[in-house]
């Protein structure tokens, strides 16, 4: 189970709705499946269809999270024109058996679908959001 | 003999005279799947072999984050 606080929920479907067409990704710092920050994290790709995040944005968010005592829980990203489900890209970019997949879609912008997966060699397995 | 580094935030001692690409492959890490950092400098995959590690480096590594919708 991954939770989420309403407000964080807000701020990543709020960066995918602005980043849109184009895919938005970030990572999510926290302990224990609890998230206490979110990174909003520039697309290298800028791609409507993939994402890749920036490696010096990547290290210098590491940084940060490690420095401030909590734990990369996970990684979101959005899906502009797909459900929430883990593509077969996302599946095989998935290095972090861990961390939470957060997918988002924007299928329906006025209603974005947010999931959350755990992905483990190949494995997807779906966990729920709580949203406190 | 051992050289002491800093691995991603911790101190670690490695053999004397490893290379980066080395010290991934001796933690299971496909070096085409990860970026590396040293001494705060990225480092290219092409050093990964020829670089070696000396007394107080700090490296860092993170794996790829990516994927995408592909739905087009």
């Amino acid at each position: 189970m991954l939770t989420l606080k309403r407000y964080d929920r807000d701020k990543i479907i709020k960066h995918c709705v602005k980043e849109f067409p184009n895919e938005a990704c970030g990572i999510l710092a926290g302990r224990n499946g609890k998230v206490e920050k979110v990174y909003e994290m520039t697309n290298a790709d800028k791609s409507a269809a993939t994402f890749f995040m920036d490696a010096k944005e990547q290290f210098k968010v590491a940084k940060e999270i490690r420095n401030s005592g909590l734990e990369m829980a996970g990684i979101y990203h959005s899906h502009a024109a797909s459900g929430a489900y883990p593509s077969s890209h996302d599946v095989e970019m998935a290095f972090y058996p861990e961390a939470s997949y957060v997918i988002i879609s924007l299928i329906d912008k006025n209603k974005p679908d947010i999931k959350s997966f755990k992905i483990n060699e190949g494995r997807i397995t779906e966990e729920e959001i709580k949203v406190v | 003999m051992s050289v002491n580094i800093i691995i991603n935030g911790k101190k670690e001692n490695v053999e004397e005279g490893m290379s980066v690409l080395a010290l991934l492959s001796s933690r299971s890490i496909r070096p085409e799947v990860v970026t590396v950092e040293l001494n705060e400098e990225i480092l290219g995959k092409p050093k990964y072999n020829e670089t070696i590690l000396k007394e107080r480096d700090k490296i860092e590594f993170v794996y790829y984050m990516g994927g995408g919708g592909y739905a087009f």
